[in-house]
């Protein structure tokens, strides 16, 4: 999985979504580095 | 006095019927004298179960070979506890499916909740489980608490599901302050009124805190991981707009690597299509 090329935008809604987590923690870093294909993916939420 | 979760699910039971299939099936199986004809004859008094059934384990998500036409052939074929789980799954669909899309929709819920299935099942392997259909169905209704609330108290419910939204709080967190209790309590109070397994009560009233776990922490560690990395991908939504929060011990627990999980991830991303369109399917009939 390659390493995430986010906008801006991307990056805050990313920001969010991970607002609760320990970003310290390493399985935490590998998620919210994470780019999987869109495919089926819902981003409308936040 | 105020509602508990107890009280909600007592209340909630005068709309939903139980999953009466599943449960004439667990007895029956925990007969020995029982056999694969006695419970393919349960399954078939309810004609639109079974066809729905022949269905799912003739699907893609299954892939086999050559066709199931019977519910005989698919209990040799998938297993008695896989048929079981299936139709545990399928009951709890069907019992559901008043809940309004204006508060949530649904085929989203549903979507998160198998993507939990399938992940937690991979994870299992991933710990070198052999037998790990139950945790599939553990992962497939962790949230079964939410779908009573949206439910039986939508206002409510959509309160928290706003609040939880725009950042006050996670989703869980949002309802006990909202509603005085969580998805979490209502999940077990239901899996315990319906007599599910020890272990599926379980999941469901600790997978936000599983190092409460009692009998199966091993089960409530993996579907509380699962519910995580589907949340971080997004698979679906659940009600909550956030990943939620990780219990480092329960990650130790299951004493994998973090750099395997884009790959499982990516497993689950090609197996949730297959699996939604023929859950979500409705029938004819």
């Amino acid at each position: 999985m390659s390493q995430p090329t986010l906008s801006e935008q991307e990056l805050k809604k990313r920001e969010e979504r991970f607002r609760y987590v320990d970003l310290n923690h390493p399985l935490m870093q590998v998620l919210f580095q994470m780019q999987l294909p869109a495919k089926k993916q819902v981003e409308q939420h936040l | 006095m105020s509602l508990t979760a107890e009280a909600l699910v007592n209340k909630s039971l005068e709309l939903v019927s139980p999953p009466s299939t599943y449960l004439q099936l667990n007895k029956l199986v925990q007969d020995p004298d029982s056999a694969i004809d006695d419970i393919s004859a349960v399954i078939n008094t309810d004609p639109a179960l079974a066809t729905r059934l022949l269905k799912i384990v003739n699907s893609p998500f299954y892939g086999f070979p050559s066709q199931i036409n019977t519910i005989s052939r698919a209990i040799t074929i998938v297993g008695t506890r896989e048929l079981m789980h299936l139709v545990l799954a399928t009951s709890v669909i069907n019992a559901f499916r008043g809940i309004p899309a204006s508060l949530i929709d649904m085929d989203d819920f549903w979507h998160h909740s198998f993507a939990t299935a399938i992940t937690a099942k991979l994870l299992a392997e991933e710990c070198g489980h052999k037998a790990t259909e139950r945790f599939f169905i553990a992962g497939l209704l962790h949230n079964i608490g939410s779908l009573v609330l949206y439910q039986s108290m939508p206002e409510l419910a959509g309160e928290a599901i706003r609040s939880a939204e725009f950042g006050h709080e996670v989703q869980f967190l949002a309802e006990q302050r909202i509603i005085g209790f969580d998805h979490t309590e209502v999940g077990y109070a239901l899996a315990r009124k319906w007599h599910l397994p020890h272990s599926l009560q379980e999941v469901a009233r600790f997978h936000h805190r599983p190092s409460d776990a009692e009998e199966f922490p091993i089960d409530v560690a993996i579907v509380h991981v699962a519910d995580i990395l589907v949340s971080a991908v997004p698979f679906g939504h659940s009600g909550d707009s956030h990943v939620p929060p990780l219990d480092p011990a329960a990650w130790d627990l299951l004493g994998l690597n973090e750099l395997q999980m884009p790959l499982l991830l990516q497993q689950v991303g090609e197996q949730i299509d297959r699996l939604s369109s023929v859950m979500l399917t409705q029938d004819a009939s």
